[in-house]
């Protein structure tokens, strides 16, 4: 049986030994605080594959008591072969005390054969205390790499790198908060130099990680094609038996109708969160000022002037999605109508956009069963002033799935890039978020419109193959917004 | 795969949605390595994945295909014995013969030959256009009624609580054109000509039942001059055509149909004369021609229709793509390897509580103040400026403790603090009050005495309330009312 590569992560209490792993673990049940203590004993995150550990992370408490440990060690000073024996003998000689409980902790893994991944905050001046702290771990002559991540907001990393090197042969800067899964991605590669001999199993957790990762941004994808699908064919329909309670139910219907599609989109935010292994409760709470865009209602006018396309765009998607259909059917009688097919489309597909700008709220309108059925209900409804049938939706207006998407797709993006450390809600930055629908090219903007399109024709029963057409269509604006696995790189090549 | 899979492929789909997506792919990629399925044979798989399931995990769990496909074999039971009642009703009705009136060969051909073939050149097109289909009222109200009979029959096989669950599915199955609504036509289509045979051979059993146990006497007429013996022995030769040379006496003779000629007028066929016919055995003679034409026309095509409807169906179902996305997503979860990244055990509580406590007074410093640098605490004269400032006393170093050296293990605090008012220990706000800080606070006050004031002063780039609080809470453990803890830039928690 090979040796299971392990690497514990060991540092200064408050470092964010906790984040990293958190992050790199993509658990977000990792307790952490900016108290000491926070970590009690060490804890194992095996990376596995088909049931196989790959490797393991070990978070481990803080060094807390590093020089005097360190002076311990001098005091017994030997060769430099004795020393990792010597900081053995260490482990045992206050084992039972309540003397170097963290440093002995954490150590153990260490002395077990774990390689070493030392935490720095580089955010914070560098102390030459923590030369202690490395000096120990040299002393344990296992292989090592120095993180330097980023708590606070001060810079420090250059004096970090310079002392770091000294001890580590590898340095990264790993920002456990804001990391993106490439970053991730890179890390781990990292590791395969620790020990050569580890470099398979860890490719391959790599390449596994990576699959999943795809996975999910197409599972994601799939959601918020459901989610379109749904909100963009949804429709109510109520009898109302009574005249006299006609505009009240009139209005409840509405009311109605924009609950449940306000729920859909929650539902749709919930299951993506899920699909990035994002718990509910710790992805919702949070304070209130962030996220102000995603935490807008669906209807505010406000998330309506900043998201979907700006009616210039919705004119252009709408006179271009008319266009590509009576295009189609210019080329159906092979260029006889002289193009007139691509014009008469263009301006109706322009005219229906421009006819549901600024209407945010679909009204409820009467409805009756079709041919000579509506012409009995009618006819008794006539004489009986009773029963008379009204539905709301599907929401007519344009910018309607626009909107919706662009929500979709700011909420992915905060999912997707949200690393497992953090904690509380997802802020955005100021100008950060609004419209990604409208920054897309306008092969992809036409391709869309396109299918919300025939999604509202086929309203009532909408073909699986519009859900996947959606899917296909949005695959390649996800994979910008989440590249995994050199992607990024492809594309700018 | 059989029909009976492919709905509970889609429900099981259906399910999932509900549940955690690393649950879900995680039992899936278990299943696929247990039961060895290649996802590149989809079909196989998919039906694998489905028997684990239902071995593995909820055996009581909703089995919609099972409903439906039973409910598909009731529907055709029930379809069949209407045929043949209907069939046995329509051939007694159109054969009856009291003796009084010879039975007119006209019926029986125009309703159970001549409409039989309209309905086959109906079918012809439907099934060579599906989309003509849409325009024949009638086709599309049998199909939904079959339709309706099928699923009604599969929910009170479900019946009892999952009724809810059933009629969600349903609506799901039969309005979202999944897989299964590419077969639905061909399974309505069978169905409806599982009625057909039914019928036709209801029609020959009681048309043989009444020509062997009953003697029929047949005739006919018609009032159009131009319609002679000779012109309807054409017109029925022309119709025998197909099994002429099968089954000779199947085709009338010229002999027949002149002597089969009935004038209602004088109540006798015209050959014969008034009264009777001259030769009883030729007026029932046209029996097998009725018999060949309704196998012919009537039996086969529906017999042929069933036949390749089953077949359409069957074929189908060998080879539907499943190639969508919902499905390449679960053949993918199956292929794919299952990553596991999170730590399989909880973490453990903290032993102490991390509740906020009150933070201590500030005491004074006195007139003079003997100032600790905890763990590399810079001090230059500015600092020290501000330190006295702060203080409003003197402020003399009296050592250093927490570094690399760990200094504190040979200093005598009382003689390095001789003559002071109090004692200072300048710390950096963002490192953590550890372990070792708590023994450098309680080594002084051993040292110290009892009221000697003891301050902890943290400095920083803008000390965060925060890191002062954190402080407070790490040395109230100690209980000592003559410890202080205060930021040197003056914030306050």
């Amino acid at each position: 049986v090979s040796e299971v590569p392990r690497f514990a992560v060991v540092g200064r209490v408050n470092k964010g030994k906790s984040s990293i792993v958190a992050t790199l673990a993509e658990d977000d049940s990792v307790r952490i605080d900016a108290r000491p203590g926070t970590t009690l004993e060490c804890r194992e995150f095996p990376v596995r594959v088909d049931g196989r550990t790959l490797f393991v992370l070990v978070d481990t408490p803080g060094f807390e008591d590093a020089p005097r440990a360190l002076a311990w060690l001098r005091e017994g000073e030997t060769s430099a072969a004795d020393r990792p024996a010597r900081v053995a003998a260490l482990v045992r000689a206050f084992s039972g005390t309540d003397e170097l409980v963290e440093e002995r902790r954490l150590l153990e893994p260490v002395l077990a054969g774990a390689s070493v991944l030392y935490v720095v905050d580089g955010t914070r001046p560098f102390r030459r205390n923590y030369e202690a702290e490395m000096e120990i771990l040299r002393w344990t002559g296992r292989p090592g790499m120095a993180l330097v991540n980023r708590i606070g907001d001060g810079d420090h990393a250059a004096e970090w790198h310079r002392a770091l090197g000294q001890y580590f042969g590898i340095v990264r800067d790993f920002d456990a908060f804001s990391v993106t899964f490439e970053e991730r991605v890179r890390l781990l590669r990292a590791f395969r130099e620790l020990r050569t001999d580890w470099g398979g199993p860890i490719e391959e957790a790599i390449e596994a990680l990576v699959a999943q990762r795809r996975r999910r941004r197409d599972e994601a994808g799939g959601e918020i094609s459901d989610l379109l699908v749904d909100v963009i064919t949804h429709a109510e329909e109520i009898v109302v038996a009574d005249p006299a309670a006609l505009e009240k139910e009139q209005e409840a219907l509405e009311r109605r109708f924009h609950d449940a599609l306000r729920s859909r989109e929650t539902r749709a935010r919930r299951r993506v969160e899920a699909i990035y292994a994002h718990e509910e409760a710790r992805f919702a709470s949070g304070a209130a000022l962030e996220r102000p865009l995603l935490r807008r209602d669906l209807f505010a006018e406000e998330t309506w002037r900043l998201l979907g396309l700006a009616p210039r765009d919705l004119v252009l998607a709408g006179a271009f999605a008319g266009a590509g259909v009576g295009g189609a059917m210019d080329a159906a009688v092979g260029g006889a109508s002289f193009l007139a097919g691509t014009l008469v489309g263009g301006a109706l597909g322009a005219g229906t956009a421009l006819w549901g700008v600024g209407r945010r709220f679909a009204r409820a309108r009467a409805v009756g069963p079709a041919g000579a059925a509506a012409l009995l209900a009618r006819a008794r409804g006539y004489w009986s002033g009773e029963e008379r049938r009204y539905r709301v939706g599907p929401h007519a207006q344009p910018n309607f799935p626009w909107v919706v998407l662009d929500r979709a797709l700011l909420h992915f993006r905060a999912v997707a890039t949200r690393t497992h450390a953090r904690r509380g809600d997802i802020p955005i930055a100021p100008g950060d978020a609004a419209r990604i629908a409208a920054a897309l090219p306008a092969e992809e903007r036409r391709a869309l419109e396109v299918l919300f399109r025939r999604l509202r024709r086929a309203h009532e029963d909408p073909p699986r193959a519009l859900r996947d057409g959606l899917a296909t269509a949005l695959a390649p604006i996800l994979g910008r917004l989440d590249p995994a696995g050199g992607e990024r790189e492809a594309g700018a090549a | 795969m059989t029909l009976e899979d492919l709905i509970d492929v889609e429900a099981q789909l259906s399910r999932d949605r509900e549940h955690d997506p690393a649950g879900v792919a995680a039992r899936d990629r278990a299943i696929a390595r247990a039961e060895g399925l290649d996802a590149t044979l989809p079909h196989a798989a998919l039906a694998g994945w489905l028997r684990a399931l239902e071995t593995a995990e909820e055996p009581e769990r909703l089995r919609p295909g099972r409903a439906v496909a039973r409910a598909l074999r009731i529907a055709r039971a029930v379809l069949a014995a209407a045929g043949l009642v209907a069939g046995w009703g329509t051939a007694a009705a159109l054969l009856r013969f009291d003796g009084a009136q010879p039975v007119n060969v006209w019926d029986f051909l125009l309703v159970l030959v001549g409409g039989q073939i309209l309905l086959l050149a109906a079918l012809v097109v439907v099934v060579l256009s599906p989309r003509a289909s849409q325009a024949i009222p009638f086709l599309g109200a049998a199909r939904a009624a079959a339709g309706a009979l099928v699923m009604r029959l599969a929910a009170r096989r479900v019946g009892g609580t999952r009724v809810d669950e059933w009629s969600a599915l349903a609506h799901r199955l039969r309005t979202r054109r999944s897989l299964y609504r590419r077969l639905e036509p061909w399974i309505l289509l069978g169905l409806t000509q599982a009625f057909g045979v039914a019928f036709n051979v209801g029609v020959l059993v009681a048309t043989l039942r009444l020509v062997v146990f009953s003697d029929v006497a047949f005739s006919w007429g018609s009032t159009l001059a131009w319609l002679d013996p000779d012109r309807l022995h054409a017109a029925v030769r022309a119709l025998a055509a197909p099994w002429a040379s099968l089954w000779p006496d199947a085709v009338p003779s010229e002999a027949l149909v002149a002597a089969t000629r009935y004038s209602r007028l004088e109540a006798a066929y015209y050959a014969a004369g008034a009264r009777r016919a001259a030769d009883p055995a030729l007026v029932g003679a046209w029996w097998p021609f009725l018999v060949a034409a309704v196998a012919c026309y009537g039996l086969l095509p529906r017999a042929f229709a069933l036949a390749y409807a089953r077949w359409r169906a069957g074929r189908l179902l060998r080879t539907l793509p499943l190639d969508d996305l919902e499905t390449s997503a679960l053949l993918r979860r199956l292929s794919e390897p299952a990553v596991e990244t999170r730590s399989p055990l909880p973490e453990r509580e903290a032993e102490r509580p991390l509740a906020v406590l009150e933070p201590a007074a500030m005491p004074s410093a006195g007139r003079r103040c003997a100032l600790v640098r905890w763990r590399d605490a810079p001090l230059d004269p500015s600092l020290k400026d501000a330190l006295e400032r702060r203080l409003g006393a003197a402020v003399s170093i009296a050592g250093a403790a927490g570094g690399r050296e760990h200094e504190e293990a040979a200093a005598d605090w009382a003689r390095l603090a001789a003559g002071a008012d109090s004692v200072a220990v300048l710390a950096d706000a963002w490192e953590a009050p550890d372990r070792g800080a708590l023994r450098l606070v309680r080594t002084l006050r051993t040292a110290l005495g009892p009221k000697v004031p003891v301050l902890v002063l943290l400095a920083g780039d803008g000390e965060r309330a925060d890191e002062v609080r954190i402080w407070r809470e790490g040395l109230a453990p100690l209980g000592d009312p003559w410890l202080g803890v205060e930021a040197l830039g003056g914030s306050t928690p």
